[in-house]
């Protein structure tokens, strides 16, 4: 099979004007090649970032027993909202929904996915793409 | 008196006008419309057509065209005169000199070069000089984080030079050369310079053609792909979300860096000039040691550049070699090309969530492996957005794009190894 792709014309040359059968293989052999090239990089990535992977976790797994253990019973107690936090989240209630709204609850949010969203959002809402 | 004024006109540029070069001032027009009025690929389409028009006027100290004997157009070619040097006592003729003294021992002084002022900037073209330093700044500018992340979709990046190599036939059915089969196909590819870079070396006399659909159907990117994209793939895979891309370490970037650069010049030498400086340029963007080298090759370096190449570029476009029917061909080459290479991304991904269901692709993403940086990679981000408001996949169409970058150079090199010796 190897012999196939790799006897001439397919990596030696190429006539000017190829027969049908000859451009098929030198077309194949050429996505082979870039598919060589690009694979290649691929595996050396996934190898090089595994090894990079399993170093960050050893890293994390060596840090949470320090950073946690003193903090635990810090942490058993509910995150605390600063009343100043209420009064402003109920002001700003009040100004958006014309006093027709109640707070009911407040909860820090735990997730820190929302701002990035928020972040992402705005970003992508600067750029104006066309679609023509 | 009436005579004298005829006389002066004939020495004039009205003189030396033709209907050709008329019809090259209204192609220009529409190319300086597109860029000016349409905002498509300005910074290159600009340049090119301002060139395309310099080209078909009766300039002098521009450039030099001429016609050669086998019916090629040349353009930027400069005179120069020498005269044998002196060595000691003895002065070395050259024509004893071609005859008994070896080529290492011959001397000439050069007394004159004669040439316009784009006979010696268009070298940059000639010389191969020009895509290789812009490749510096496009990898300055380039962040291979995504890709680094998810480098599965190198694959993406791959299968989109399917485009290439479908058309390649094409051409090659319709009369075009091997070469030139190949300088067209490259326009599939999406990237400007390697197109420039290989269609130079190969077929010289279609640079201008070439170039021109390159960058023309590259800022018409966001036109061509979305049908394609929603041809080849379903509602419920157009609003595929992706796992989150995992964060990568600059050590890990310098690697990539060094790694692609020894992958690709062991596998395709010929594309070394490409590779080497798009690496140089990302290795000085991530060592974060060099901010001035980064900052010059990120604007001044490729800004300057970018401007000498597309006016040599439009030079290249003179009537006589421009308004042929081989143009035409190029034109709906081209076209194709893009079309094929952008349904090869689309395709790929479509087979990766075939064969790896738990950790599926937005096939959206696989049209940015064409390589219109950022553009492409937009596209999918826009088109996934449609269907999904809440679906950002642009860091993860950026995968395919760059990959499509190291692809396209790789296709060249494979091209100039195959049919440029």
């Amino acid at each position: 099979m190897t012999a196939i792709f790799l006897s001439p014309p397919m990596f030696a040359e190429l006539s000017e004007h190829p027969r049908f059968a000859e451009s098929v293989v030198y077309q194949f052999n050429g996505l082979l090649v870039v598919f060589v090239a690009l694979g290649s990089i691929w595996v050396l990535l996934e190898i090089i970032g595994a090894f990079f992977r399993r170093s960050a976790a050893r890293q994390s797994a060596g840090a949470a027993p320090s950073a946690t253990l003193p903090v635990a019973p810090v942490a058993a107690a509910a995150p605390t909202v600063p009343p100043e936090i209420y009064v402003a989240i109920a002001a700003a209630v009040h100004c958006a929904y014309n006093g027709r709204a109640r707070v009911i609850a407040v909860s820090p949010e735990t997730s820190d996915t929302t701002w990035a969203l928020e972040g992402r959002r705005a970003i992508f809402s600067s750029h104006h793409v066309r679609n023509r | 008196m009436f005579t004298g004024f005829l006389d002066y006109l004939q020495t004039t540029g009205f003189a030396l006008l033709t209907w050709r070069m008329l019809v090259m001032w209204a192609i220009a027009g529409v190319l300086l419309w597109l860029a000016v009025g349409k905002g498509f690929e300005p910074l290159l389409l600009v340049p090119i057509a301002f060139g395309a028009l310099v080209a078909n006027l009766p300039t002098r100290g521009v450039i030099t065209s001429q016609m050669r004997p086998d019916g090629v157009y040349e353009s930027a070619t400069f005179n120069v005169e020498m005269s044998p040097r002196h060595t000691g006592d003895v002065k070395v003729l050259p024509t004893t000199a071609a005859a008994d003294t070896p080529p290492e021992k011959q001397h000439y002084k050069v007394e004159k070069v004669e040439g316009g002022l784009y006979d010696f900037i268009s070298q940059g073209v000639k010389l191969e000089l020009f895509p290789p330093l812009i490749f510096l700044g496009v990898g300055a500018l380039t962040d291979f984080g995504p890709l680094i992340a998810m480098p599965r979709t190198l694959l993406l990046g791959a299968a989109a030079q399917l485009g290439l190599f479908i058309t390649f036939m094409g051409a090659n059915m319709l009369g075009f050369t091997s070469k030139q089969a190949a300088s067209i196909g490259i326009i599939g590819g999406a990237d400007g310079p390697t197109a420039i870079f290989l269609s130079n070396k190969l077929a010289p006399e279609l640079l201008g053609a070439i170039a021109v659909a390159a960058y023309s159907y590259m800022s018409l990117v966001p036109l061509i792909q979305p049908p394609i994209m929603r041809l080849l793939t379903t509602k419920k895979e157009r609003v595929i979300r992706m796992r989150s891309l995992r964060k990568v370490s600059k050590l890990e970037k310098l690697i990539f860096a060094v790694v692609v650069m020894i992958v690709c010049v062991l596998l395709v030498p010929d594309a070394s000039a490409l590779i080497v400086m798009l690496m140089l340029g990302n290795f000085l963007r991530e060592c974060a040691v060099t901010e001035r080298l980064v900052k010059s090759a990120q604007n001044e370096i490729i800004n300057i550049l970018t401007i000498f190449l597309g006016t040599s570029v439009g030079l290249t476009m003179a009537a006589e070699s421009f308004l042929a029917p081989a143009t035409l061909k190029i034109i709906v080459l081209g076209v194709v090309a893009f079309a094929v290479s952008t349904a090869g991304g689309v395709l790929a991904a479509k087979l990766m969530n075939v064969l790896s269901p738990h950790n599926p692709v937005n096939p959206l993403i696989g049209s940015a492996g064409v390589s219109a940086v950022p553009m492409a990679a937009r596209v999918s981000q826009t088109e996934g957005q449609r269907y999904d408001s809440g679906n950002y996949l642009l860091m993860h169409a950026m995968g395919p794009n760059v990959a499509g970058v190291i692809g396209t150079a790789v296709a060249a090199g494979y091209f100039i190894s195959t049919l440029g010796h």
